[in-house]
């Protein structure tokens, strides 16, 4: 039997085969003193000692339990000031609101609020209905007999207990709380005990219902007054008592409950701690009484009158209740604990899901944006404008306002005997099964989303589609300010409601990554030729406040980052944390809090988030910080809405607000829970109809109505280009391989594979480094030669060195020569070209300190021919030596084709030394000689680089490529030997702030720019660059995930290229890298969609592991 | 194997523009393989002889030397019997920069200046040594009795 908390302490000294009713008196004997207690039962004085019956009022204030006598004078109010310390919080809220004016339901207008407010205190607490339920007795020392009237009662928690558990709910996870409904279930109190009128203890009520009756209580939600209708006549422990008890709704019920995140930031609002934690606390009040509503639903029989016909008939003992605590253990954990295990969206699956998004927006006729936009749209551009417009500008019809809020069902109130209502009573109420809010009001579904998700695949001109839309349907300058919004949602934006006035912007504000201001407000001011005012809000630039937001005078377009919505976001809270904790001053100080916040103080004409993606995980500060922007027309654009969860989908949903999906406790019980279960088509059916008239996609394939793709982009060629390491890479790979190989089957037959995960994962990762070169591996200390430590940066050499090193040991001759070689470079005389060993063109030469020069692979292969046989080595023209490899000079002669600016060049060629330039001719063709010391080790991958590098540049000079590595390092490399070969190039990875990635973009479009060639660290190049102009592309390095190749390839290969798109992926035969990429290519990889943090995080499959350790 | 680009060139200049005293003429079902003919320097024992050679390129040429070896008989302390030359640039000297056209004038060179220090071949060193004016008498009377067409 379950042992209620107050006397588990005592439970346990005394021993658990102590009845629970002679734990209960002694405890009432000794009021609660646990060494008294123990000294009762022993002594057995318990036995004859008759339990003190305290006051009801000194109960109800001593606060260790409590009474809820109806039809006494104690108004509703009481129980609302009825405080607990567990549930400060949402008393606090409720209290709180009581207090205000806030709504009573969901779409009240504040005007009549306060009338209702009054009829409301009148009209509570309200007869509900009746159950029958059988209950026990508790021991044979009261006499009780049918009819007589029994009061319930609760014991309180113990507070320090609870607020045990709460601190570790909110020091280790709050999954440790939520255990309480599971294994701990047994110590939660939810006792409800019966009295006599007097006090008397009678009974308790069974579980099932004192579950959710202690809840109600407990929240003040209803109240209860029984009547005995049979009892044998002696009671003994157990026996079973008959009552009837009326259920009474009180006002508290009806009390705007507002969305889960509103009660988040009340409570973060007064409590010290802030985290995560602390919000699904929340959650779980909500839970508990969206549980105990419905349970009393369920058992008084009541049956909604009218629902929503779009969502279906409900099984309320199905759907609801799946998420209860009465759930398998599975469902336990509703707060969000559970996603990681959340199974993912297959491809197949992802396929059937977008299916009907594609098929979207064909009935919609293209449609053209205004003149003031002076991009011409494609077709398929121009329907995507047709069904935005159409989304934002479709008011609901009146029959649309008639119809009952989707998540809403409408009860009648039932007679009570012996009550006869007043004509001015209500008649209906209202119920949200899903929030267990309650209305008076009928609620309507007229909170149509104003918005949707744009999610057309990458490269089809998603921007350009924004702001086309932002062109059609922009505010009206003339009368936004006066222009009354109607309300468009009930939860998150109504904390900026009541009695405060709308502050509208006629502003579009777009939330993009950071990599994508720039290419925002380019493409927002060319599409417009200068009509629309774009500002960026970003960093230092934050310019504008609030106020200026709503003037007139306001920018169409604020583009603003991620970063900055979440660090205004936070500023903005904690800023409203200062206030204090009177909770009543917080609402009142709600002004307070939102000065300054040029984003969260404000409706904007309209939201958009860009690669919304970023928001996907709902308990991210990023996203909170989203779902708090204030706008009518919301939209999300993103490539990929889902990313491998079904509630990536969600948290999109709720930052729309699109009813009743954003609800999360509905989307669990509709699609996330089907889908975790067996029942995962109908979970898909489900999301299918919930993206339909949500989504917009189309993909680089999706067909116009003629059948024609509505994109043709320019060929694209993948190839893999297996390389071979040369003998010395192979030993380092080879040794490393071993060392891994060992070390895995170490751990495989200890079993301790998942405690090495990240040892093993570092092994992998050097076993990839060594692919692309092993010095980022070995170190920078092993291949120097005589010069000492090589380090691949001090390639350059002044021209006075070289020059100071002839003139000090050559003598005259040597002097002159060396002179005449230098100038014979310079004008590009015949004898310097063709190398003395192959009599081929020189186009890698080296010179050798002799001033001698052949081609480099030739010249090191005779030194490594005289190494082998043990002699040193010495130029083959002169046999001047020794000379070793770190004596030899690279240069490297190109023609320049145009001729920039000297100034302006040389900040590209980072690293450029000696630059010499013939002027004398005729400019058109201007000899570049470039000369640095090759101290410099090439790689397999590299060398393959360069031979196509080099091929290009001869072949079409005019061609950009894009490099890209995930190895920082490898791009130095790159960088090292680009410079050698004399290539101009630019550089992206993730340590360039904002500024410099814009200004390496934009000169990597510039087609006067003599850079071809761009390196970009793959996670920095993934998201959002636009890479068109360059039509080659190489990846150094396979990444375990394609997905993220190909999401970079497409980079290049999108809307806008114009070439056909050559892609190399360089592979090691034999190595490692072959081995991911038959990861790449089995279904359901490791790391599937995210890649290596989740593979760090939840680790690789061991037959993924064992494979490339094999 | 396709022959390397520098055989091919060096090939055509050998043949356009020749070494004075010199032809080498490839064979045509294997261009690596020479037909050589040098002259006897003036002023030399060997003046007035036309002496035959056969030069092949190894597979590793030009890393590797050429292997050169006379086919007429000569009277030369550098030279052995089967015609085999001491020279330090078809050896240890050898470098890629140089070429058939420098290590035919090296030996050419070499018949003009023998070098009785570094012998090939023994007994005409020892010869050369200690009768030089007879042993030159010897050389010019092989080169007229083979090395004369």
């Amino acid at each position: 039997m379950a042992v209620p908390k107050h006397l588990s302490e005592l439970a346990d000294i005394l021993g658990s085969d102590v009845d629970v009713a002679i734990l209960e008196k002694l405890h009432a004997i000794s009021k609660g003193d646990l060494n008294q207690a123990i000294n009762h039962y022993y002594e057995g004085s318990y036995i004859n000692a008759t339990v003190p019956p305290p006051p009801p009022q000194l109960q109800a204030r001593n606060g260790s339990s409590s009474s809820y006598m109806f039809g006494t004078s104690s108004p509703p109010r009481t129980i609302l000031q009825r405080l607990g310390s567990p549930y400060q919080q949402f008393r606090n809220t409720t209290t709180g609101r009581d207090n205000t004016t806030t709504d009573y339901s969901t779409s009240t207008s504040s005007a009549s609020s306060m009338n209702k407010r009054k009829l409301v205190e009148a009209f509570f607490p309200k007869y509900l209905g009746e159950i029958t339920v059988v209950a026990y007795a508790l021991g044979g020392m009261v006499k009780v007999q049918a009819g007589e009237t029994v009061l319930f009662e609760r014991t309180k928690p113990n507070p320090q207990l609870q607020l045990g558990r709460r601190k570790k709910g909110g020091s280790s996870g709050s999954s440790s709380s939520n255990t309480g409904w599971g294994g701990r279930a047994l110590k939660e109190n939810n006792v409800v005990r019966f009295t006599k009128e007097t006090g008397f203890e009678i009974g308790r009520l069974p579980a099932d219902t004192s579950r959710w009756v202690a809840k109600l209580l407990d929240y003040g939600l209803a109240e209860f007054r029984g009547t005995i209708i049979y009892t044998p006549g002696a009671l003994s422990t157990g026996t079973e008592i008959i009552l009837s008890m009326r259920c009474y709704i009180t006002a508290a019920a009806f009390v705007a409950l507002g969305a889960t995140s509103k009660l988040a930031l009340k409570s973060k609002a007064s409590m010290t701690i802030m985290n995560e934690s602390l919000e699904t606390e929340d959650e779980l009040d909500l839970k508990y009484r969206k549980f105990a509503v419905n349970a009393m639903f369920r058992d008084l029989a009541l049956t909604p009158i009218a629902t929503n016909s779009s969502v279906g008939p409900r099984d309320r003992n199905i759907e609801i209740f799946t998420s209860t605590p009465e759930g398998s253990s599975s469902q336990l954990d509703e707060n969000g604990e559970e996603k990681e295990e959340e199974p993912e969206v297959s491809d197949k699956e992802l396929d059937v899901l977008y299916e009907k998004a594609q098929q979207h927006g064909r009935e919609f006729a293209p449609m053209d944006p205004p003149d003031t936009m002076t991009y011409t749209l494609k077709p398929y551009q121009r329907t995507a404008l047709a069904w935005m417009y159409d989304k934002e500008t479709r008011t609901g019809s009146e029959n649309q306002h008639q119809t009952l809020h989707p998540l809403w069902e409408a009860y009648e109130f039932q007679k009570e005997d012996g009550y006869e209502p007043r004509s001015d009573e209500p008649k209906r109420y209202y119920l949200n099964p899903y929030s267990s809010e309650m209305s008076l009001e009928f609620p309507t579904s007229d909170q149509v989303c104003r918005g949707g998700i744009l999610a057309d695949e990458m490269g089809l001109g998603k921007t350009i589609e924004i702001l086309s839309l932002v062109h059609t349907n922009s505010a009206n300058r003339a009368d936004y300010a006066t222009h009354a919004f109607s309300r468009l949602t009930t939860s998150t934006s109504s904390f900026s409601s009541s009695d405060q006035l709308k502050r509208t912007s006629p502003t579009t504000l777009i939330v993009c990554p950071m990599s994508l201001l720039s290419q925002w407000r380019d493409e927002a001011i060319n599409s417009s030729n200068g009509k629309l005012s774009v500002e960026v809000y970003y960093g230092g630039t934050r310019s504008w406040n609030d106020e200026a937001l709503m003037q007139a005078n306001a920018p169409d377009v604020l583009i603003t980052s991620y970063g900055t919505v979440m660090s205004e976001y936070s500023t903005y809270m904690s800023r409203k944390d200062g206030d204090g904790p009177s909770t009543l001053d917080d609402i009142k100080s709600c002004n307070n809090w939102r000065k300054g916040s040029a984003l969260f103080n404000v409706d904007f004409h309209r939201v958009v988030l860009d690669e919304a993606h970023q928001i996907k995980s709902r308990l991210t500060k990023t996203a909170k910080a989203c779902y708090a922007i204030n706008s009518t027309r919301r939209w999300v654009v993103t490539g990929t809405p889902i990313q491998n969860k079904l509630e990536d989908l969600f948290s999109l949903v709720h930052f729309l607000r699109a009813e009743p999906w954003s609800n999360f406790s509905f989307w669990r019980t509709f699609i996330t829970i089907p889908f975790e279960s067996k029942d995962k088509d109908k979970a898909m059916k489900v999301i299918t109809s919930v993206l339909e008239p949500l989504v917009l996609r189309r993909t680089k394939t999706t067909k116009d109505e003629n059948g024609n793709p509505i994109v043709m982009l320019p060929e694209r060629v993948i190839e893999i280009e297996y390389l071979q390491f040369s003998e010395q890479e192979n030993d380092i790979y080879q040794a490393l391989f071993k060392d891994g190989k060992t070390k895995f089957n170490h751990y495989c037959r200890a079993g301790t594979v998942l405690k090495h995960y990240a040892s093993i994962f570092q092994l992998l990762m050097r076993m990839r480094q060594v692919c692309d070169h092993p010095i980022l591996v070995v170190g920078k200390h092993k291949s120097g030669g005589a010069n000492g430590p090589m380090d691949i940066k001090d390639g350059p050499i002044q021209l006075e060195e070289l020059m100071a090193k002839f003139s000090g040991e050559g003598g005259e001759s040597g002097e002159s020569f060396g002179a005449s070689v230098l100038q014979g470079l310079m004008t590009g005389g015949d004898e310097t070209s063709e190398c003395p060993v192959c009599f081929e063109d020189m186009a890698d030469g080296v010179l050798m300190p002799c001033m001698h020069s052949g081609c480099r692979s030739c010249v090191m292969e005779y030194l490594q021919r005289r190494d082998n046989k043990g002699e040193q080595g010495e130029c083959p023209v002169c046999r001047h030596g020794p000379i070793t490899e770190v004596d030899l000079i690279e240069y490297t002669t190109t023609v320049a084709s145009n001729e920039p600016n000297k100034d302006e060049r040389s900040d590209f060629v980072a690293g450029n030394v000696l630059d010499f330039e013939n002027s004398g001719s005729s400019g058109s063709s201007n000899r570049v000689v470039q000369i640095r010391r090759n101290n410099f080790k090439s790689s397999a991958k590299l060398d393959a680089l360069m031979r196509h590098l080099n091929q290009v540049r001869k072949s079409e000079p005019d061609t950009k490529s894009v490099v890209f590595s995930q190895f920082t390092g490898m791009l130095d490399l790159a960088e090292a030997i680009l410079e050698r070969d004399g290539f101009q190039f630019l550089r992206l990875d993730g340590t360039h702030s904002q500024a410099s990635r814009e200004k390496t973009l934009e000169a990597f479009k510039a087609q006067d720019h003599p850079a071809t060639v761009i390196l970009i660290s793959l996670r920095a190049g993934g998201v959002g660059l636009n890479l068109t102009a360059a039509s080659r592309v190489y990846m150094l390095d396979p990444w375990w995930n394609y997905a993220i190749e190909s999401q970079a390839i497409d980079r290049v290969h999108r809307i806008g290229q114009t070439k056909p798109v050559m892609v190399k992926r360089f592979i090691i035969e034999g190595s490692v890298e072959e081995k991911i990429l038959s990861i790449q290519n089995r279904k359901n990889a490791l790391a599937s969609g995210l890649g290596m943090t989740k593979m760090e995080a939840q680790g690789a499959r061991m037959e993924d592991l064992q494979e490339i350790f094999s | 194997m396709a022959l390397p680009k520098r055989i091919i060139k060096e090939t055509e200049r050998l043949l356009a523009d020749p070494a004075p005293g010199i032809s080498a003429i490839p064979h045509e079902d294997n261009l690596r393989y020479f037909d050589v003919i040098i002259e006897g320097p003036n002023q030399s024992p060997f003046e007035g002889g036309v002496f035959k050679l056969e030069l092949f390129l190894p597979e590793d040429y030009p890393m590797a030397p050429p292997k050169v070896r006379f086919m007429t008989k000569i009277y030369h302390p550098n030279i052995d019997k089967l015609g085999r030359i001491c020279l330090d640039i078809l050896k240890d000297k050898w470098s890629p920069a140089l070429q058939i056209r420098t290590v035919l004038l090296s030996i050419q060179a070499l018949l003009s200046s023998p070098n009785p220090d570094d012998p090939l071949a023994n007994d005409v060193a020892q010869h050369w040594k200690e009768n030089e004016n007879n042993a030159i008498q010897t050389a010019q009377e092989w080169t007229r009795k083979y090395a004369t067409a």
